[in-house]
């Protein structure tokens, strides 16, 4: 044994890739996942630096510039106002992106809470809390959008509110009708992550290791924290990135038929909904805007694929 | 193996509140006493108001004890209630009857922080080395976990006592910084084992710890853990349905059917002198390794499948399959009773 101990003893000491580790390098192999990747960095970093790339800003118009098309003035040409259509895509970013990470986050974290509590109390705590996920799933989510953003918008005009609805309505207005938005769409988009966390939960917390960890007196929260958290993390964050292009097309929807952000705001919804009044005349308004869309929600959604494969070796090209 | 587990982390609770010592008590001391123990499993029906629809009854008055650092082998054909037995002596199941006796004090009674601090003294290895270690879990943290919920040392010496579990595993002291996916069946067993002994417990219920590993590795398992036993005075509760590895390892030994034990003795008699046709029938089923005695054996058949134990046999619950039922069988329960010398049965036909 002794010979033996000290052969295993000399093996160099390396450093241990952990699960999550494990699951980055395999994302790093799949080639459209990194440009997808790539892309989204880049969009994150013209969002955040658009004060300084965009030649003009977002609201300036020149109305004899109006339709001007594509050159050196504009480069994507102006709209019909004579806006910069290169400036509002890259400010449009900005509201696609906040979308995605508040929408993603906030359904992501209520979707997990709620999820993790039914699954690992289990029972008759189950039974009424999914008994609700059920009733919600049931309503259609984009009637129930357009609701919410057809009273908020009520709620906005009204000038007598008070208290806590005129404090959202003066974020709301300050963030150019964003925190609306993140509302309509947090309120129904969590159920599914509940049922995904409270999946994983029911299996996690009948294997062995659960059952060790009480054996050896780890309370509730140790379970949950330690146990369940980072095993059902992985597969949910995979899930959520599957939903962002969603989020994102949503809130273009809504911009789309005027229940969105506020103008000036640029939203690619609303840039879309103007280039399509004159797309015989100036198809060129439509480009900008049709084209971030399209490669966003695209990154979006290789990305998520790329996440799934590196978390879920098993269902790899399904 | 010569590593020896000197006990250095400071043990804030005296160990022996009655003053019997481990070596005092010697081979005859009862550890762990078992009482008329039922497990039922309610089975319920319809949503958010919940009939009760019957029981599930996978452990229906066991009775038995084992004596400080001896084995007692628990043997069955799967879903007897073996595990069932296992899990709710350490309160892992609540029990819905019966008692649990660990040094004369009841642990079905026990809730809270007294009951978290008895599990320090009573530990489980499991069956599924694959399942029974968390895979985000580092292989230092999950056997440095049972320490720190039991705030047993700092950090630092946490860490070595780790190390030094690791060792007397006969597994690299390196490998603490390891995920359990990097290891085989066998030494992921080994990491479970450590994390046992992580609390230096008294008793260890061993759910099947071999049953799926590798035959090579299985005898390594067995040595392993026979030589703790024997360094640490570990008292084992030992669940299998491999005959000849029950004979092998244990003092004595459980013969389980349907939630019930229908036979307790002393490991040779039990191999030399089975009372109970069940018993007889299992026997009966191990293949001798020599062929010429092997080609003699004859094999009892049981026919039939195990009743649902949601509707056990009304009598006994093997008369159903018993080769030699009686009228009686089928009518009253036989009493489970000493017939001698701790040869504990229950048949109507002794």
């Amino acid at each position: 044994m002794a010979v033996a101990e000290r052969a295993v003893a000399a093996l160099p000491v390396r450093r241990e890739r952990s699960p999550w580790g494990d699951a980055f390098y395999q994302l790093t192999r799949n080639r459209v996942a990194v440009v997808s990747g790539i892309l989204i960095i880049v969009l994150v970093l013209l969002a955040l630096l658009a004060d300084v790339i965009s030649p003009y800003t977002y609201y300036e118009t020149r109305v004899i510039d109006n339709y001007m098309r594509p050159g050196s003035k504009y480069l994507l040409g102006a709209d019909t106002l004579g806006r910069d259509i290169l400036s509002r895509t890259i400010y449009g970013i900005r509201v696609s992106l906040s979308v995605a990470v508040m929408a993603a986050t906030v359904s992501l974290i209520i979707g997990i809470i709620y999820g993790l509590t039914s699954g690992y109390f289990g029972g008759r705590v189950d039974e009424v809390m999914m008994r609700l996920v059920d009733f919600l799933y049931g309503l259609p989510v984009i009637i129930v959008v357009i609701l919410l953003q057809v009273y908020f918008k009520a709620l906005g005009r009204r000038a007598a509110a008070t208290g806590l609805s005129a404090l959202l309505i003066k974020a709301d207005l300050a963030m150019g009708g964003l925190l609306f938005i993140f509302i309509a769409i947090g309120a129904l988009n969590w159920i599914g992550m509940a049922r995904i966390a409270r999946g994983q939960t029911l299996s996690y917390k009948e294997k062995d290791f659960v059952m060790a960890a009480r054996a050896v007196g780890v309370g509730p929260i140790g379970i949950i924290f330690r146990h369940l958290l980072p095993n059902i993390l992985g597969p949910c964050v995979v899930q959520e990135t599957l939903q962002i292009p969603g989020y994102i097309l949503l809130e273009a929807f809504l911009s789309f038929i005027g229940l969105g952000v506020n103008p000036p705001t640029p939203s690619w919804g609303i840039m879309i909904q103007e280039g399509y009044q004159a797309i015989r005349s100036y198809p060129h308004v439509l480009l900008g805007p049709a084209l971030a869309l399209t490669l966003t929600v695209l990154a979006f959604n290789f990305l998520g694929d790329g996440l799934r494969d590196a978390f879920d070796p098993v269902m790899r090209g399904t | 193996m010569v590593v020896s587990l000197s006990l250095s982390l400071q043990d804030p609770v005296p160990r022996d509140p009655a003053g019997k010592g481990q070596d005092a008590g010697g081979k005859d001391e009862i550890l762990i006493e078992v009482k008329d123990l039922k497990m039922w499993f309610p089975i319920t029906r319809g949503i958010i108001i919940q009939r009760h629809g019957g029981d599930i009854k996978a452990v229906d008055g066991v009775s038995l004890f084992i004596r400080r650092g001896e084995t007692l082998g628990l043997v069955g054909e799967s879903g007897c209630g073996k595990t069932t037995v296992g899990r709710t002596i350490l309160q892992l199941y609540r029990p819905t009857a019966g008692e649990v006796l660990f040094e004369g004090e009841d642990l079905t009674k026990m809730k809270g922080e007294r009951l978290r601090h008895m599990r320090r003294r009573m530990q489980m290895i499991f069956q599924d080395p694959y399942a029974s270690l968390n895979p985000r879990m580092t292989v230092g943290s999950i056997i440095g976990e049972p320490l720190e919920v039991h705030k047993l040392g700092g950090r630092k010496e946490r860490k070595e006592r780790v190390q030094e579990l690791l060792r007397v595993v006969k597994m690299n002291p390196y490998f603490v910084n390891r995920y359990p996916h990097e290891f085989s069946g066998g030494q992921r067993q080994r990491i479970g084992v450590a994390r046992a002994l992580a609390v230096n417990p008294d008793f260890i219920v061993c759910d099947e710890p071999i049953s799926a590993l590798d035959v090579s590795i299985q005898a390594q398992i067995i040595n392993l853990l026979e030589e703790l036993q024997e360094e640490f005075n570990l008292t084992y509760l030992f669940i299998a349905h491999d005959l000849s590895v029950v004979r092998h390892i244990s003092d004595r030994v459980a013969v389980m059917y349907l939630g019930k034990i229908l036979e307790l003795t002393d490991r040779d008699e039990l191999y030399r002198n089975p009372l109970n046709p069940y018993t007889q029938a299992l026997l009966s089923a191990v293949p001798i390794p020599d062929p010429l005695v092997e080609e003699k054996r004859e094999r009892i058949i049981l026919i039939g499948d195990v009743p649902s134990p949601a509707h056990p046999p009304v009598g006994c619950n093997f008369s159903t399959r018993c080769p030699v039922v009686m009228e009686i069988c089928k009518e009253k329960e036989p009493e489970f009773k000493d017939v001698g010398r701790g040869h504990w049965v229950a048949c109507w036909r002794v």
